[in-house]
């Protein structure tokens, strides 16, 4: 057994390397204010930034890889396990009220039941691989068009909270547990992107992004003077049964 | 306070709380440089607050403990390197913390969080509650959980528990 001391012991070690670790470069304020970046773009943004990545060499699937095939995980009840699948699905539910037009897709939802799952003290290990689906493009409303994305996970283990302190967002739980969180963030180049997202009550999660901008993440022409689906046109669309 | 200065004042600290809480350097810059980022666009509300950089902190936390961070751990670059000189401790006691590292970087998130708001930030558990936004018995539950896997015996403890 161990003391406090030693505990202490590798803090001032992990100090010790902290300090010696160089610092970066200032920030710039370019980045989202609301905590859940869409997963198009945590990739977009790792992607860019090739500097910060290694490989993923772990033998899993890694965030961003294309389905492997279609055939595969079409166990998971009540979610779209593919992206072609999540575009059909899309499409049903917006009921030809709006149009898409994707133009990224990525990732793929397995069926979790059938992994083996590590245990750290009794409890499951979490699991640091993304098992959703991303869709990002395009999406036309009444005339008005502009950016989107969508992410689709088998499930929100880990999320704690889906706002942050910010006064943008407000977050509701349903009778049946479902919880929502709606908000929206005004983007450095002078547009605006809502996001909605949903932990539905099974434990799938949403998280939509709409924007008048060609991406929900900014740094984009803007291309209407609003988004093209407001807050609650997106949350019947995550809401909706036919998903 | 102008944001430049407290950067320039507190980012270091930052760096090394999020080194402690992720056990991983390159997380830590990245969750300082994204959070100071986000801290910048919302200055203006931020640096009137009564202690703006505890807010930072908690965001810091939020953020570590947010769906993407979960994303980004599984790209490291490089995890933190025990260190190899420079020591004045023995090989024994060196072993020995190095090992605890790895085991409080084994650790479940909110465990690690919680563990180290306690010990290395020294909250209190009402404090450690708000912050990871659960109950104070949650707090005490998932330390005492998380002082089981680290192999803290605190009745052999050199120091006073915290609250």
């Amino acid at each position: 057994m161990s003391d406090l001391r030693t505990l202490s012991d590798a803090f001032a070690e992990l100090e010790r390397q902290a300090d010696a670790h160089p610092l970066p470069a200032l920030p710039q304020p370019a980045r989202p204010r609301f905590r859940l970046v869409p997963v198009a773009a945590a990739v977009g943004v790792l992607a860019a930034g090739a500097v910060w990545l290694v490989p993923n060499d772990n033998g899993g699937p890694r965030v961003g890889d294309p389905p492997t095939s279609s055939e595969s995980a079409t166990t998971v009840p009540g979610v779209p396990t593919t992206t072609d699948e999540a575009i059909r699905r899309l499409r049903t539910v917006l009921d030809g009220t709006a149009t898409v037009d994707v133009t990224k897709a990525t990732g793929e939802i397995v069926d979790e039941s059938t992994t083996t799952e590590a245990y750290v003290d009794g409890e499951p290990a979490e699991t640091e691989l993304w098992n959703g689906l991303s869709l990002e493009g395009t999406l036309t409303a009444g005339g008005v068009t502009g950016g989107f994305d969508l992410q689709i996970s088998a499930s929100a283990r880990g999320v704690v909270t889906m706002c942050d302190d910010s006064d943008d967002c407000v977050e509701t739980t349903d009778p049946d547990g479902s919880r929502l969180a709606v908000g929206q963030w005004p983007t450095a180049s002078g547009g605006v992107t809502y996001v909605v997202s949903l932990i539905r009550s099974d434990g799938v999660y949403f998280n939509m992004h709409v924007s008048n901008q060609r991406t929900p993440r900014g740094g984009s022409e803007v291309l209407s003077a609003e988004p093209p689906l407001t807050t609650e046109d997106m949350a019947a669309i995550l809401t909706d049964p036919r998903w | 306070m102008e944001f430049a200065e407290y950067v320039t004042r507190q980012r270091p600290a930052l760096m090394r709380f999020a080194t402690v809480l992720t056990c991983q350097t390159w997380l830590a810059e990245d969750l300082v440089t994204d959070v100071l980022g986000r801290a910048f666009e919302r200055w203006d509300r931020i640096s009137v607050m009564a202690q703006p950089n505890a807010y930072v902190r908690r965001m810091v936390v939020n953020d570590y403990l947010s769906w993407r961070r979960r994303l980004a751990r599984s790209s490291p670059r490089a995890d933190v390197e025990p260190a190899t000189e420079g020591l004045s401790d023995g090989a024994d006691e060196r072993a020995e913390r190095d090992a605890m590292i790895r085991r409080l970087g084994g650790l479940p998130r909110k465990q690690r969080a919680a563990v180290v708001l306690r010990y290395y930030a020294g909250l209190p558990d009402e404090e450690i509650a708000a912050e990871l936004g659960c109950k104070v018995t949650t707090v005490r539950s998932q330390i005492s959980r998380a002082l089981a896997a680290l192999r803290i015996d605190l009745t052999t403890s050199a120091y006073q528990e915290i609250s």
